[in-house]
Order: structure tokens, then sequence, then C-alpha cells
């Protein structure tokens, strides 16, 4: 009787809650306003824009060339797959072809960033999930990438390799036994991956029905990449628009089918292997050849967008002559170009005026878009859910917030 | 339900299998290093702290006020000052804002007389600000510090002339660039390491 | 369909509106005027011989005296089904900044057009919750426009200000005995 009575004069009052930019489980800082019912999420907001560099408003003021190292650091974790999606956008609008063996370490190399950056993915997402155990065992293998990229590139992260026409240096030797090793041993350590948390009931527990989306809704809300491969759209830049040398490889696009947590989560496993299994064709069907196309524009392009010619003369003239030019590369026009990075499709429009300056370069980040699904998805799920949820979509905040 | 499935859903067969791979991992040998007692070498190529090399004829740099590493540079962050004489270019003002530095090596690479180079030092954290706008002693000083440290006496950066690029494409101070021969610290006996760290 | 038979029957339905289809290296631009976006994009995302159901991008660029009118908000369809691609450009001008808001037709317009009206000040009719997205909300100006400076405005933002007085004040320190 008591009890019946205070619950008559209780109030209630939902909460808000206000999950910072500077948090542990939100990959980057990313701000969550959640409006809580007890435990259950009303209404989700996220505030973005707490790493806008104004990247787009910079390479309007660098040439193409000058340009590239800031395409790096849009998604700074598959930062090689930024350079050959910006490289091919550009080489599309000049109409440059790299050569053969340009195309295939090109491809190579954009499968060990997806590697690399799914396994980096897997470590926060599980590790944010209390999987801790996950998150050391894959960083060995993420090791083992990162100073592949140093052997060849000269950098871990922010590698600058791939050129408008090809790449910068070539591979040797050395690099594509050590690479071939790992293609040999990676399998295994997927499987040892899956032994810790796949046939676990807390991890079951944990994503299966969690954040449901329809294909149809999925394909409204723009998303693209495994998160909407998970709700059984086959969508992929790879296969419907190759790139590169995507058409003389053999590989599957993993699809799943409930379109939860669960599902997108083992599409990005079952790419790993996928990925893998590229590799190892790649240093098989290696060509030999240049690595840089003939009219590729030189580092120091000029501003007025033609090609330098390199001057057989002495030493002080060819320091000192920037004026010798030959024809015009840059047309004038506009061109979209889409590849697929690990988060899914990043789009390039570029409009081009004729000089070497782009004059509107407009980058569509798929972290942008999918943070944009994420009230969508929140919606009536739990908190504990929302780190879930979070981590599901896979989202950079250096490539949401450009 | 099968039996297998129940036994497997009372007696917690997955996560003890898991457990069986992390106590695993106890006898195996630990994939880390233990930096910074243990150092790996950086790999040739890897992209650290700017310098000046050192011409082995007059003992000074090699730039001749191109501008071009500052033109190329993304971050904008070289500024050059020179006076133009008959026969060429003096430079006058060299300076690297190594904290503006996004570290992508356009400098190293397009410089056409091989004068700037980004050596394999990634440990030179320091307290102040203004110890990271090198100016052109400070870059030769880098250089002096890297080839002293240096294990073999000639020195080739990856950057000056890459791999696999077609060598016509390249200025000619390029195509005609060497190794760099450098001085190693000569071999100090105590009596004199001593005397040096008296005076 | 090709984009080019596309181009074409938009061309027979809306001859008012589509003022000019170009072509550059395969890919079709339709320009458009903004008075019947809707109705046009609503046409493209509905006929079942087109069904472009997925918005790949919203953006804007500024013509800043190179064409009048300054503004152009473009828009890029995909067909998951048929496989095509083409780009839909409304021009916006300078005086009458506003454009009707596509969300109802593509949810993951949302976002897109908050960005354009944050860097452009592109106004969305029908968006329902217009704000800045990745500039600070009391942030003054247009950033992607032409005429803003690339170094930022003159006049510091008055919380890079206290940012920057606060991180003075933590300089002095005294050290106790």
């Amino acid at each position: 009787m008591e009890q019946m009575d205070i619950e008559k004069d209780l109030q209630t009052k939902g909460l808000i809650l206000n999950m910072g930019p500077q948090h542990p489980a939100t990959h980057g800082v990313l701000r969550l306003m959640l409006h809580l019912d007890g435990e259950t999420v009303v209404k989700c907001t996220p505030y973005v824009g707490y790493l806008h560099r104004g990247t787009e408003k910079l390479c309007e003021n660098r040439t193409y060339i000058s340009a590239l190292p800031l395409m790096d650091r849009l998604d700074y974790i598959s930062s090689m797959a930024n350079d050959v999606g910006y490289c091919v956008a550009v080489e599309r609008l000049f109409g440059i072809e790299p050569p053969d063996r340009a195309k295939y370490i090109r491809t190579m190399m954009c499968e060990m960033t997806r590697i690399s950056s799914h396994i980096l993915w897997l470590a926060t997402h599980a590790l944010d999930m209390g999987a801790m155990s996950v998150f050391l065992h894959s960083f060995r293998e993420r090791e083992w990438l990162l100073d592949l990229f140093e052997m060849i590139t000269g950098a871990r992260l922010t590698v600058s390799y791939p050129r408008i026409g090809g790449v910068r240096c070539d591979v040797n030797r050395e690099f594509l036994e050590s690479l071939y090793k790992f293609t040999e041993e990676f399998p295994k350590r997927i499987e040892e991956y899956e032994t810790l948390i796949d046939q676990n009931r807390i991890w079951l527990q944990r994503t299966k029905g969690i954040g449901v989306i329809s294909a149809r809704d999925a394909i409204n809300c723009g998303l693209t990449g495994p998160t909407l491969r998970g709700s059984g759209v086959s969508y992929d830049v790879r296969k419907h628009e190759p790139y590169d040398a995507y058409d003389q490889v053999d590989f599957e696009v993993p699809v799943g089918k409930n379109g939860d947590v669960y599902d997108r989560y083992r599409c990005r496993m079952e790419e790993l292997r996928q990925s893998n299994r590229i590799i190892r064709q790649c240093i098989k069907k290696m060509p030999d050849g240049p690595i840089l196309a003939d009219n590729s524009p030189e580092l120091d392009m000029p501003a007025e967008g033609h090609r330098k010619l390199i001057p057989e003369m002495s030493l002080s003239h060819a320091c000192i002559s920037l004026s010798d030019e030959c024809e015009s590369i840059a047309p004038a026009g506009e061109f979209y170009s889409a590849v697929e990075v690990p988060k899914g499709e990043l789009g390039f429009y570029i409009l081009s005026d004729g000089s070497g300056k782009p004059y509107r370069m407009r980058l569509r980040s798929p972290s942008f878009v999918h943070a944009s699904a994420l009230p969508r998805l929140c919606r009536g799920h739990m908190v504990a859910d929302v780190i879930a949820l979070i981590g599901t979509i896979d989202i950079v905040l250096g490539e949401c917030d450009r | 339900m099968t039996l297998r499935d129940a036994a497997k859903k009372i007696f917690f067969l997955e996560i003890l299998k898991g457990l069986a791979l992390t106590f695993r991992t106890m006898i195996n040998r630990p994939v880390t290093r233990r930096y910074p007692k243990v150092k790996r070498e950086p790999f040739m190529g890897f992209r650290g702290r700017h310098a000046f090399v050192r011409d082995p004829g007059t003992g000074r740099e090699k730039c001749v006020a191109c501008l071009k590493c500052s033109i190329v540079c993304p971050s904008q962050c070289i500024r050059i000052e020179y006076k133009e004489t008959e026969e060429r270019r003096v430079l006058e003002k060299y300076e690297i804002e190594a904290l503006r530095c996004v570290f992508c090596g356009y400098c190293a690479e397009v410089c056409p007389v091989c004068a700037l180079v980004l050596t394999e030092v990634y440990e030179y954290a320091d307290y102040t600000r203004e110890q990271f706008l090198f100016d052109r002693e400070r870059l030769l000083k880098n250089w002096d510090d890297f080839s002293s440290g240096l294990k073999t006496g000639a020195y080739f950066n990856k950057f000056w002339r890459l791999s696999g690029i077609d060598i016509n494409r390249m200025p000619v101070g390029k195509r005609l660039q060497q190794s760099v021969q450098v001085k190693q610290k000569e071999f100090l006996s105590k009596e004199s390491f001593d005397k040096g760290r008296a005076a | 369909m090709e984009p080019t038979e596309i181009a074409g029957l938009l061309k027979e339905r809306f001859p008012m509106e589509v003022k000019e289809v170009t072509e550059f290296r395969g890919q079709v631009s339709i320009t458009v005027k903004r008075e019947r976006i809707k109705e046009i994009l609503r046409f493209l995302h509905d006929a079942p011989e087109l069904s472009f159901d997925y918005l790949e991008d919203l953006c804007g660029v500024d013509y800043l005296s190179k064409k009048e009118p300054r503004f152009e908000v473009v828009y890029h369809l995909y067909s998951m089904e048929h496989r095509k691609r083409i780009r839909i450009k409304a021009e916006v001008s300078e005086d009458d900044c506003a454009i009707d808001s596509v969300v109802n037709i593509w949810e993951g317009a949302d976002w897109h057009e908050r960005e354009c009206f944050d860097m452009f000040g592109i106004v969305f009719k029908g968006h329902p919750d217009l704000r800045r997205i990745l500039m600070p909300e009391d942030w003054e100006g247009y950033p992607l426009r032409k005429d803003y400076p690339v170094e930022g405005p003159e006049e510091k933002w008055r919380g890079f200000v206290e940012v920057l007085r606060k991180a003075e004040d933590f300089k002095k320190f005294e050290l106790k005995g």
C-alpha cells in the first residue's frame, strides 16, 4: 500500500547524458547528446566538427601534387587508400593511365591498408565491448603491416606513397617476401581472433539484434561499405566500377542478412580473408615495368597546369629554370570518382578550371554519412548498445570532419 | 537442442577455448620490444629530422636557392631569402619550421642538387618551441649529428634517386649524385676522453 | 538506360527547367533551375526504369565572378539496380540563396545539406534542423566561399581567444617550496 502511494507521487524525468568529445569509446572527438528514459535511449544527437581542418579549402590553394599529403590525413588509419582514391580521381580527370605494375602495387597496398584498418576496427570494437585480449593479439599483425609500409615509403601511418600516374618508388624483393610470409600466416591469426569472440555467448548477446537497419533504409540513408553490406545489399565500388587492378584479381564480396551488428562484424572478418587472397594474387601476378606514367606531372608542377620539361643542360640551369613547360595537362571539366576505402565509399568530386590547382575539391567521406545514421540506429536501444553501434559503423573523425 | 549443444551451454565450452588461447600466449615469446632499452633501427628512407648535406668540397651546404622545396611544401613551412648576383643566387636565410612540417619528403625529393635530406633520426624531442625552428646552421648541425652516428662511411638517401623512376626524368644534379662520404667519430682513447670531459 | 538517354528523358519531361546537358569523360551533368528541383529529383527517384535510390553526394560550388548565378548545388545520384550515375546541378543565385530540401526523398541528404549551409550559406527550405555542423555554432561567415580568406578572419573567434588566454594563464605558476 505504502509503495503504491509513493509511486503515485514519484515524478520521473528524462536524463540528458553528454558523451563528450573526450571519451575513450567514441573513437575520436565525437560528441553524443543522449536523451535517456531510464536506460533506454529516446533520442541521440551527434555533434561533429571538433576535428575540422578545412581540407577542402586548403586543397584549393595548392597544386594537385601538393594536395596529396592532405589526403593522407583524412582517414589517418587507412591513409594509403585515401591517397589511391585521390590519385585515381585526378588520373581519370586528366586522362592519365598508370602502368600495370603501378596498378598492382596500388591494389596490393590498398588491401594491406584494408587489413590494417579492419584489425584496428576489430581491436577497438572488441575493447569497447569488454573483450580486451583481441586488441593485444591483433595489433601484432598490424605492427607487421606498418613495418612493411615503413620499409617502402618511409612512414608508418601517413604514407604519401601513390603519385598521380603511378607510385612514388618501387617495391623490392625483401618487401614482397615478407608480405608473402604474412599472407601465409594471417589466416591462422584470423581464426585466433574468432576463437576469442565469435562463439562467445556474451559477444552474441551484445551484438545480435542490435542496430538492425533494413536494406531499403540503409540505401536511403546513404550508407556504404560493410555497414551497408551487412544489410544484404551487395554494393562494392571495387566490383561496380573497378579501378587499378581489381578487375584482374578474383575475390568475393561478403554480404550479411539481418543488418545487425553481428552481421557487419562477420562481413568485415570475411573481408580480411578476401583481402589476404587479393594480396597473394597480386604478388604472384605482379608484372615488370615502369611505375610512373610518362605523362604524369612532376612534383614541382606549375600552378598553370603544365608539365615540366627536364632540360639536359648544366647543373645551374636545371635548378633555377622554372618555366620550361610542355603541354598543358589539366583540362577544364568536372569528375566524380569513388573508391572503396575500408570504411565505405570515398568520393572525390573535382572541378578543374584548366589551371594546376583544383577549383573545387569535394570529399564525400563515408564516416560523415554513417555518423548521420547514428540517431536512427540508436533509437530504442540501451546505453551499452550505443557503444556497440559506434563501433559497428566504424567512423574515424578525421574523415568525418575533414 | 542436441546433447552437444547442451554441454556447450552448461560447461562454457567456447569461453574455455578462448581462455585456453589466452593462457597459451603466456608461454610464448613476447612480441613486444622494451623500448627504450631495446630499439629497432629505422628502415632506410625513414622520414625523420631534416638536415642540410655538407658538401665535402666546400664544407657548407649545397643549396642554390631555387625555391623548389618552398613551392612544393604542402604545409608551407620553408622560408627562403636569397640574393641575386650576376652568376648565381646566394642563399641568405633558410628556415624550416619543423613543428609545421608533415614529413612528406617532397622537399628532399624535389631538390635538384640533393642538398636537403630527411634523416633517420626520430628522437629529438625538446622543451621549447624555439628549438624547432631549424635555420641554416641548425640544419648543418643536424647533419653532423646524424652522420657521426652512422655506422658506414658513405650515405645515400633513398629520396635522392627513388628506385623505379626513370633516370631521364630527373634533373642533372640528381642523376649524378653519388654517395656522400661522412667523417665518423674517431675512436678516442680513455685519457683524451677524460681530458675532453674535464675541459 | 544510358546517362545521355536519361538526360534526354528529363529534358522532355521538364523542358523549362533543364538548362544545359554537358558530358565530360563519360559523366553526364544536367544543369537545372532550382524552382522544381524537388519534383525533378522525386521523378528520378521513383521512376522504375531510372530508380536512382542512392544519393551519393550533395555539395555546393561557388563560381564567384566566373558565371551567374553564383552558387550551384550539385547532386550525385546512383542507381543500385541499373548501376548508372548522373549529376544534377541546381543553380542558386546570391541574392535569394535558398533551395528546397530533399530530406523527404533521401534521408541521407540531411547532414550534407547542413554542411552546404555551413560552408556556403545556402538555406535549405523544409530542412528539419538547419544549423552549423562543422564550424562552431556562433561562427560568422561562410568558409568555403571564394571571398573568404584561407587564413581565416582577421578578428579571431571568441572561443579561440579564450583558449589562448587560458594557455597564457597556465604558463604563470609558482613552484611551492
